[in-house]
């Protein structure tokens, strides 16, 4: 390793003498009590000088600087001020400052009010509706940090915090890798992987180039909330961490029965030792979460006891002989929108629309294999204080146009797992269009505009043209293209 | 012209700074860490071969290859050693004819590689109004 020098390259002599502790005074930010100690490092409270005072709370993280320091801690905290100030949004803490690793290394970044996931999981196993909903947090955070073009590598009950709110933030990216950043982990030892509890197959065999990585460990996580265990023990060999290469965990209703099997299924999709078998995204976890109803059961819901040795050695020889198919290539981060919703009207079944809306849903749907299709139909309701005629229950309504969105989408013959059903009663479509595809991770929006003779629906006029302007994510507005009136020629 | 310069903590050279009379293409880690050992400079810009790459040190001393994205501005933070292969403005060799360059940003320490489209035809029968070889002209029209 270079000695230590400066941004610019010039060494530093007094450079890593100084140590961040309560009291000491670093570029004007000063250090108060600590919060954390730990092995890697330790993060303290932080009181900024005034004109660097970003007008929230701070906490200020050093790493471990002992005798005999790891080399990897020290790259770990430089990627972490490499990665920390390009991340944006409400799952990642914000950046505010950084020291040069070889003078005091430091980073200055908001601190975080809420509950540590670790805390939580001490009352494991939690009941499946809290892991539900906790996970589909956690997966929120997962597929904000991807859809920046990073994958987290150490994703660990340690490394998240649950605000009151319930949303979930990452921390911790010193072993993240950025697309479009060269990897400082690349060469470290024989691999530099996570967490032994949570870490991926395909990390032990230094593969970081992977974002499904994080969704195995994410399935860990869930797992050891789901039944108090990890699903591979704690192991303290690489030998041991190696059995997750081929061996299965045992099914989570064999350890609690109290997990339902659509809980089962989501979690164990996500420790398939092979990547190709997973969720291919976090958002798909999120939205199974969510979406408990409309889960898919394979035979994995179905397992209740743990593989005997006959079972063990029939994993082994099929996760062998996947691994030498499986190609070395890592998928590209964002091979196209993992979750895309098309908008239904099925208040109108005989509308024009209908047919070139199933037509171009078709279409974008075979261009990505790994897509998940939401097909949402937002049913008017009578705003509050008026009044409706309507006889029909809220429950008899949701039915008979969710029969028509099935109806809908059956000509695509899409398989089922690849598709979920949504009914909602709103007054504004718009609105509930743009809040499902913002809670849901939705990376296009599917939806037909009616042409300027439909007047009477210009309902879902302005809804298309306010989901095209507000939407977090592209839209596809589909037309029906106009006809020309014929023309009479004078023959006379 | 001299074959190698350096300035600070940084060293230009056209091939490799290991022996730049012999124009010695790097294109192996092992060759970038013979450049960045005779360089003795935290940054090191060479040429010589077309295709952008961008090698940095690891904390055993190797040199990891990294194929960078265009536009993007990548730290590189001087505790290590980096070397950048710019890229050609002319016979890029990726079948992208846009030329190629790379900025460094000494302050903040980030190196960008870049590259802009420009009328490529019209380079390349200019070198043929010139009378110069055909290959000349249409690897430019080309990129390759």
């Amino acid at each position: 390793m270079a000695s230590r020098r400066d941004a610019t390259g010039q060494r530093n002599p007094e450079a890593a003498r100084v140590r961040v502790a309560p009291g000491a005074i670093i570029d004007g930010f000063r250090v108060g009590p600590p919060i954390h100690e730990g092995g890697t490092g330790s993060i303290f409270h932080v009181t900024p000088p005034a004109e660097k005072d970003p007008g929230f709370l701070l906490v200020i993280k050093t790493p471990f600087l002992g005798r005999g320091e790891s080399s990897i801690g020290i790259e770990g905290f430089e990627i972490e001020q490499t990665i920390l100030p390009v991340l944006t949004g409400p799952h990642v803490p914000r950046f505010v400052a950084a020291g040069s690793v070889t003078a005091i290394p430091y980073i200055v970044m908001e601190r975080i009010d809420g509950q540590g996931l670790s805390e939580r999981l001490a009352r494991a196993p939690l009941p499946p509706d809290e892991v539900a909903r906790i996970g589909a947090a956690l997966a929120d955070a997962v597929e904000s940090v991807h859809a920046q073009d990073v994958i987290h590598l150490d994703i660990k009950p340690e490394n998240f915090i649950l605000r009151p709110s319930g949303e979930a933030v990452l921390l911790d990216f010193g072993f993240a890798r950025h697309a479009r950043y060269p990897d400082l982990l690349a060469e470290e030892l024989q691999f530099a992987a996570g967490t032994a509890a949570y870490v991926s197959p395909e990390q032990l065999q230094d593969d970081r180039g992977d974002p499904r990585s994080d969704v195995f460990a994410l399935g860990a996580v869930l797992y050891e909330l789901a039944t108090g265990r990890p699903p591979f023990g704690e192991p303290q060999t690489l030998a041991g961490m190696r059995d997750r290469l081929w061996r299965k965990p045992a099914p989570l209703r064999a350890v609690n029965p109290q997990v339902p099997p659509w809980l089962q299924e989501v979690i164990l999709r996500c420790l398939e030792s092979v990547p190709a078998q997973r969720y291919q995204s976090a958002a798909h976890v999120a939205l199974d979460l969510r979406h408990a109803e409309q889960v898919e059961l394979s035979d994995r819901s179905q397992r209740t006891t743990a593989a005997g040795f006959v079972g063990h050695l029939r994993q082994w020889w099929r996760a062998r002989r996947d691994r030498r198919s499986r190609s070395r290539q890592a998928p590209a981060l964002r091979p196209g929108p993992a979750i895309i919703m098309v908008a239904v009207d099925t208040e109108h079944p005989d509308d024009e629309r209908h047919s070139p809306l199933r037509w171009t849903t078709a279409q974008i749907t075979s261009l990505n294999p790994e897509f998940r299709l939401m097909c949402v139909s937002v049913v008017k309701s009578a705003p509050v204080g008026e009044g409706s005629t309507d006889i029909q229950t809220t429950t008899g309504k949701h039915l008979e146009h969710k029969t028509r969105l099935r109806h809908w989408i059956e000509p695509l013959k899409l398989p089922p797992s690849r598709v979920s059903l949504h009914v909602v009663e709103a007054v504004n479509a718009a609105d509930t269009l743009l809040d499902l595809a913002r809670a849901n991770h939705v990376g296009l929006i599917v939806l037909g505009a009616p042409g300027p003779s439909r007047s009477k629906l210009g309902w879902w006029r302005s809804a298309a043209s306010t989901v095209t302007a507000n939407a977090p994510c592209s839209v596809h507005v589909v037309r029906v293209p106009e006809r020309r009136a014929a023309t009479r020629t004078d023959t006379g | 012209m001299p074959l190698i310069e350096r300035q600070r903590q940084v060293c230009y050279v056209h091939a490799s700074a290991a022996s730049p009379q012999r124009w010695e293409y790097i294109d192996s880690p092992s060759a970038a860490k013979q450049c960045v050992d005779s360089a003795q400079t935290t940054y090191t810009f060479c040429g010589h071969v077309h295709d952008q790459l961008l090698y940095f040190e690891s904390a055993r001393g190797r040199m990891s290859e990294f194929r960078p994205s265009a536009g993007t501005a990548i730290p590189c933070r001087g505790n290590r050693r980096w070397l950048a292969i710019v890229g050609s403005v002319g016979q890029p060799r990726d079948r992208n004819p846009a030329a190629a360059y790379t900025l460094f940003d000494d302050t903040r320490a980030e190196v960008t590689f870049c590259r802009v489209v420009y009328d490529a035809k019209a380079a390349a029968d200019r070198i043929r109004g010139c009378g110069l070889p055909e290959s000349l002209a249409f690897r430019v029209e080309l990129g390759v």
